[in-house]
This record gives C-alpha cells, sequence and structure tokens, in this order.
C-alpha cells in the first residue's frame, strides 16, 4: 500500500458565479444608468419639486411657504391665464392641422423617384434643427412690414401687407406661418411612413382601376395613419409648448395677443417672483396636454390602421 | 444558514430611485444662510440678522455681481476694485460682469434662491422694494448709524425712496438719472426745415407743432418722422405726470388712469402716431432697428431718448451726425415730472462679508474718482451731493442737463412708480392696452377704463 505523502488537496469552493439573467440586468441597469440618473435628478426631481411649490407662496428668494390650493383658485379668476389659453389653443387648432398636412404633402412630393430627391430631402429637413432663436431673429426680419420678404412678395402682387407682428389681429397668425418652417422633422417621420406602404397594394389598387387620389386616400393615408397619429400628438404637445419665438419677436405683445402659456408662466416665475403660481401653471399645462393626449388617442381608435391588429 | 434572496429588477430599480432622489433632496436644499452668531453688536431686523459695523471689515474674497456693463466700465470697476483692496488689507474682490442682454434678474433670484448669490449685486429702481421685503437685501441703516465716514444725509433726500423699504434704506444709491431726459435733435434737419432748436422751456405743443413741420411725406406714408419715443413704461409716466395725472392714488390701492389728466397724456401722445404720423408705430421703430437708429440714420429729426444713449450718439457724432440735445419738455401746463432710474449696489442678506461689502459700496459711492468714471459710462447724477461737481461738467450744460439739479431737489419732479414687487407685472398689464391706444385701436380713455378694473384686482391681491 502505498501511501501518498504533501498535503491534501483541498477543495477550493468555486467562485460564486451571478446567473446569466442576473449578469444581464446589471450590464443593462449599468447601462441605463445615466439616464436613469439624468432622468431622476434633472427631470423627475423638479417635477416632484413643482408640484409641491405649486401649493406654495414661493418668491424663489424667500422660502416657499404652504397655502394649499389657493394658486389653482387664483387661476380661475386670472384674466391673463384664459387669455394666454385662448392663445395658445387657438395657435394649436391652426398650426397643427396645417403643419400635418404640409408636412405630409412635403414628404409625398420628396417620396418620388426623381433626380436629387435625397438632397431635397436634406433641405427639407435641416430648418428643423437650427437654432430656435436664430430662427426667430430671422422670421422678425420677415415678417417686417416695411422690408419683410412676405411683404415684398404681397407687393409685386399688389397686395399691401400687413403689419405683422404689430396688429394684434396679425400677430398669432404670423406665428402659425412661422411654424411651417419646423415641418421637415415631421415630414421624415411621414416620409418612413410612406416608403414603408406595399407597392403591391398600389399595383392591386391600380389593376382594380382606382384613381392616384383613391389610392392614396384609401390605401397611402391608413397605411401611415400611425405616423400621423403620432406626429399629431406631438406636434399639440409642441404647440403648448411655444416660448422663444414669442419672447424672442413680440414679448407676448401687441396687446397680448402673443401671450402663449409657456411665456405667461416664465413671466411669473421669473420677472414676478411668482415661482408657486407658476408651478400650478405648469401642472396646469401637464394635466392640459395629457388631457389632449388622451382624447387623441381615443379619437383615433378605428381611424388609424394597425397592420396585423 | 442564511439565505442571500436575490434583489429583482423592480426593487433594484426602487432603490437606485430613492438613493438617487436622497442625494438630489439633499444637494437641491437651500444652503443656510450664513449669518452671525447674534453676538452684542449685532441689530436684529426683521428677518434679516446684520452685524453692526462696530468692528473692523472681514478679510478673504468678497463676490460681486454686475449687470449689464461693458467692457471699459468693467475695467475702471476693476481698477476700483484693486483700489479698495489696497486700502482694506486681506481683502480681495472678485467681480462677475454679465453682458448686457442677459437675464440679470433672473441668474440673481436663482443664486439667491441656491444660497449662492454674491456679497454685492446690482439693483436698480423696482427691485428694491420686493427684494428687500423677501428678505434678499441688507438694510443699510445700522451701517449709516455707526460709520463715521458717510451719513445718510450725504445723499440727495429727494430721490431716496426708491431704494427705501419699509421706512428704511434697503440700497446704496450710487447715481440717479431723469427719464426719458432729453429732445436729441439732429441739427442738419431742423436747419432744412427752419424749425428752431428746442430749448429746456419747450412744452409739449411746441414739440408736437415742430415735430409736424419735421415730416416728410411720401404718398401716405411719412419718409422721414419728426419725432420718435419708445413705447414703455418710462416715457409714458412721464407723459401722465407731467399732466397731473397718475396710475395709482396716494396709498397705492386703487388704479387712477381713468382720470383725464392720465389718459389724457396719452391720448395726447399717441395722435402724433396715430393721427399727426409725425411719429413712427413701434412695429415700424422695430423695423427700423429702434428708436435711436432711426434717429442716427436720419429717419427722424427729433428722439425723446435717455441718458445712456449719450454713449452712442458720441460715436454717431464722431460719424458726421451733428445732433444737440435739451431737457424733455414740459406738458402744457409748465409742469415736467420724469421718472427716476437709478443705480445702486444691493449687499445679500447672506453675505458672511457685510462689513466688508458696506465698505465697499460706500467707498465706491463715495470716492471721487470712481464717480467721474463712472459718469462717463452712464452719465448720471451722483447720489453723493459732495460730488455733484462730477457731474457739471461743459458737456452736461451743452446737452441741458444742468436743469437736472432742480429736478433732484424736488419730488415732484422726479419719482418712480410704486406698487413695489407689483409693478412689473402691473406695468405689463398697462402696456398690453397702451399698445392698442397707439395702435388706434382704442381711445386712452376706453383702455383706461378697460385695464383699472384689472389693476384694480392686483393691487388688492395679497
Amino acid at each position: 500500500m502505498t501511501t501518498t505523502s504533501g498535503t491534501l488537496p483541498t477543495r477550493i469552493p468555486a467562485r460564486r458565479r451571478l446567473g446569466l439573467s442576473r449578469r444581464e440586468a446589471i450590464v443593462g441597469y449599468t447601462l441605463l444608468s445615466p439616464w436613469l440618473i439624468g432622468f431622476l435628478v434633472f427631470t423627475l426631481g423638479p417635477m416632484i419639486a413643482s408640484l409641491y411649490f405649486s401649493f406654495c407662496d414661493y418668491k424663489v428668494i424667500k422660502p416657499p411657504r404652504l397655502i394649499g390650493l389657493a394658486n389653482y383658485q387664483r387661476m380661475l379668476a386670472d384674466d391673463l391665464f384664459y387669455k394666454s389659453l385662448t392663445v395658445t389653443a387657438k395657435y394649436t387648432f391652426a398650426s397643427v392641422p396645417l403643419g400635418i398636412v404640409v408636412a405630409l404633402f412635403v414628404a409625398v412630393l420628396l417620396n418620388q423617384r426623381i433626380w436629387g430627391v435625397r438632397v431635397f430631402r436634406t433641405i427639407f429637413y435641416l430648418p428643423s434643427v437650427v437654432s430656435g432663436v436664430a430662427v426667430s431673429l430671422v422670421f422678425a426680419w420677415i415678417f417686417n412690414y416695411r422690408f419683410g420678404i412676405i411683404n415684398f412678395v404681397l407687393g409685386l402682387l399688389g397686395i399691401r401687407g400687413p403689419d405683422w407682428l404689430g396688429r394684434p389681429a396679425w400677430a398669432l397668425w404670423a406665428f402659425v406661418l412661422m411654424s411651417l418652417w419646423g415641418v421637415g422633422g415631421n415630414m421624415v417621420i411621414l416620409l418612413a411612413g410612406l416608403q414603408g406602404v406595399p407597392v403591391s397594394l398600389h399595383e392591386a389598387a391600380q389593376i382594380d382601376g382606382a384613381s392616384a387620389w383613391k389610392r392614396f386616400w384609401s390605401i397611402t393615408v391608413p397605411m401611415i395613419s400611425p405616423a400621423i397619429l403620432f406626429i399629431t400628438i406631438m406636434s399639440v404637445i409642441g404647440s403648448f409648448q411655444v416660448f422663444t419665438q414669442a419672447y424672442i419677436m413680440t414679448g407676448g405683445g401687441p396687446a397680448n395677443a402673443t401671450l402663449f402659456y409657456l411665456l405667461y408662466l416664465y413671466r411669473n416665475a421669473f420677472n414676478w417672483f411668482e415661482m408657486g403660481y407658476a408651478s400650478a401653471l405648469a401642472w396646469v399645462l401637464f394635466v392640459i396636454i395629457l388631457a389632449c393626449t388622451l382624447i387623441t388617442m381615443r379619437g383615433s381608435q378605428g381611424l388609424v390602421h394597425y397592420e396585423g391588429a | 444558514m442564511s439565505t442571500k434572496r436575490e434583489v429583482s429588477r423592480r426593487e433594484f430599480l426602487r432603490m437606485s430611485g430613492m438613493a438617487v432622489a436622497a442625494g438630489v433632496l439633499g444637494s437641491c436644499a437651500p444652503k443656510a444662510v450664513p449669518t452671525q452668531a447674534p453676538v452684542k453688536e449685532t441689530v436684529v431686523v426683521k428677518e434679516t440678522v446684520v452685524v453692526a459695523p462696530t468692528a473692523a471689515w472681514e478679510t478673504g474674497e468678497m463676490s460681486i455681481l454686475l449687470c449689464c456693463s461693458g467692457p471699459e466700465e468693467q475695467a475702471a470697476k476693476q481698477k476700483f476694485n484693486e483700489r479698495f483692496a489696497q486700502s482694506h488689507p486681506g481683502a480681495k474682490v472678485n467681480q462677475e460682469p454679465m453682458p448686457a442682454g442677459q437675464n440679470y434678474f433672473e441668474k440673481l433670484q436663482t443664486v439667491i434662491a441656491a444660497g449662492t448669490a454674491p456679497d454685492i449685486y446690482d439693483m436698480w429702481e423696482g427691485y428694491i422694494q420686493p427684494y428687500a421685503k423677501n428678505g434678499a437685501l441688507v438694510n443699510l441703516e445700522p451701517f449709516f448709524e455707526v460709520d463715521t465716514k458717510m451719513k445718510k444725509t450725504d445723499l440727495w433726500p429727494g430721490v431716496l425712496k426708491s431704494v427705501t423699504w419699509d421706512g428704511k434704506l434697503y440700497s446704496m444709491l450710487i447715481a440717479i438719472m431723469p427719464g426719458p431726459v432729453s429732445v436729441y435733435y439732429n441739427k442738419k434737419l431742423l436747419d432744412a426745415a427752419g424749425v428752431a432748436y428746442p430749448t429746456n422751456d419747450w412744452k409739449w405743443d411746441d414739440l408736437r407743432a415742430a415735430a409736424k413741420n419735421l415730416t416728410v411725406m411720401k404718398g401716405d406714408e411719412p419718409e422721414r418722422y419728426g419725432l420718435v419715443f419708445d413705447n414703455w413704461f418710462v416715457p409714458w409716466l412721464y407723459w401722465i405726470w407731467s399732466n397731473g395725472g397718475d396710475v395709482f392714488n396716494q396709498d397705492e390701492t386703487q388704479c387712477v388712469l381713468t382720470e383725464a389728466k392720465g389718459y389724457g397724456a396719452l391720448q395726447y401722445w399717441a395722435d402724433l402716431v396715430v393721427k399727426d404720423k409725425s411719429a413712427p408705430t413701434s412695429s415700424t421703430q422695430q423695423a427700423m432697428q429702434g428708436s435711436i437708429n432711426m434717429f442716427k440714420t436720419d429717419l427722424v429729426a427729433m428722439y425723446l431718448g435717455n441718458c445712456w444713449d449719450l454713449a452712442a450718439l458720441k460715436d454717431a457724432a464722431t460719424q458726421g451726425l451733428n445732433w444737440g440735445a435739451c431737457l424733455a419738455p414740459k406738458a402744457n401746463d409748465g409742469n415736467r415730472t420724469f421718472y427716476q432710474h437709478t443705480w445702486c449696489w444691493g449687499i445679500w442678506t447672506g453675505s458672511k462679508k457685510q462689513k466688508l461689502a458696506w465698505e465697499y459700496v460706500r467707498d465706491f459711492v463715495t470716492e471721487e474718482q470712481m464717480i467721474t468714471e463712472f459718469n462717463t459710462f452712464q452719465k448720471a447724477f451722483p447720489a453723493v451731493k459732495a460730488l455733484l461737481h462730477t457731474f457739471l461738467t461743459k458737456e452736461t450744460e451743452d446737452l441741458g442737463w444742468a436743469g437736472v439739479v432742480d429736478i433732484m431737489g424736488d419730488p415732484n419732479q422726479i419719482r418712480y412708480p410704486g406698487a413695489g414687487a407689483k409693478w412689473d407685472k402691473i406695468s405689463t398689464m398697462f402696456q398690453a392696452e397702451i399698445d392698442l391706444v397707439f395702435t388706434g385701436d382704442k381711445t386712452a380713455e376706453q383702455a383706461a377704463k378697460d385695464v383699472c378694473p384689472k389693476v384694480n384686482e392686483e393691487l388688492a391681491r395679497t
């Protein structure tokens, strides 16, 4: 019998190994953490703070003091609140449908197989990435009633152009026209939708004798309806958040004709020491946007076609 | 045997969220406002703890936030800072200038809320009361009481109201100026039209007649206007007050623009735009890059302007613009009441160097060299009476501004609107209606009737 000498082999405990799903989760959350932390710090945190401030008399330079629902009650009797809401609602009702129609029209044109179409797509998209301040300054000139290009062109047609930004009756409509500058973003989404419409559907309809308009209305529009719904919702949200243009071009004037909701909110917060009231305004805006989105979603049922649904 | 439970994703998220939220709340909590320990020489003023300046100043770095000053003015202030540091061993001044056009008060409010405000900051009329009321400005009365170098009586008494809240001084006045101070006129255009140069004795009717004579029509549109003025609260307060009207009653509880003298003044000046067409609309001014630019480019013959326009006009003179100036005209009954522009320093209540800050603001406004240099940039009337000679030069006499001395001594000739923290908002309410008067969409009487109930509501709101 032989004996072995030396140390007995000791059993080294296997290193605890994490399960695959757990490792994946850690990696996932690690990759997610910059956004998550950013969201919590810069979005959720301020949101919670603003909700609290909305129940406070908060002058910014003095600690907030709880006053219950007084800020919300005050809104009910605030003429400027209604004025800013009316201005913004008018703008939304005018600019959103107009913007969608124009974006769709441009997208259809840029979906044609013509020479240089990629260049045109780029050109049409470019304006939507230009800074809002720069665009506002340029449009202040475009709408200049003496030297602006719009009135110059109208003059060539024998029409005396209005004082776009100087008259209460015209100022808001100038902003509606200006909103078309940013249709490039929506155009790209619709263009992607148009390119996803199966050619075979159009060919079949063509064989059956459907006209171009009939094919557009009965095939193209239903097929891109999810994209239309998406840009409708996003445009409505965006239209309630107009600020830069009004701040730069008119300051809310003349006679509050361009007093957009966000501009009024800003003035309360930073010009008039009413951060508590401004926070309440922000939460009311949140509720309005949420309601508009839900109404749009509900209203779209039966109108939006989801493939495979 | 202990088992370690695997953390679910939901739990992981919840814990992360709580940890971050705790961090956020911790870091966002306003820094405790540093106050001096309440020792013997401490004077408690409402919510503000002020250390009476019995001992020497604090040492270390003191910060100053500057608003709207150009590079030359910043350099002059920097030189003063160096002189101040020399005369105050152990002290250092760090000034942070903000370029013109930036949102100064937005920044100031934010740093105050964050507890990181500078020790001293630029202030001016209309902001002192709300900042004092909300505990962001140090009450300077205790400093005046014990200071051996400066007394409150060294300042022009007629203009102290603009820096006063609750009967106490909350900012150190640097300089004051009436607004809109001058009629600037283009000598070449007046000579060509055979119109006499305006004088300090002119009344509104004189100016209106001259403006009509100087207006050149092309078709039904003026090719050149006789007069240009800005449409904001400084000119329209000057019109209303000079005409014997007002925007508020004595105790600032009611809007009184509905009285004929108030809205009558607005209608008078609106008629220059709407009826006479001798003055451009606001949008025409905007189209021409502003009122002063219209004046500099011969598009108008006269400009109801401000003291801070002087530098730009002197520059234009080097490029051939031959202009003169006199004080803004009196109302037709001979009265003239200006709006009071005020430059001043505020000291933050959270400052740990309040004594040093007091030394700084006191030395700034009393140092002849600094005020003389300040006058080259802002051309304003020094708040300290003894420094009047720095303002009264040949240049100011040529501008007709020697008459400002009489104005400063008479509170009826220079004032500011009141309503404290509410003025900024109320002025926008007035402005919205006045816009319509100057576009001809409403009469001034109707505008006043429409706006006053809203203003009354705002005045009544606690």
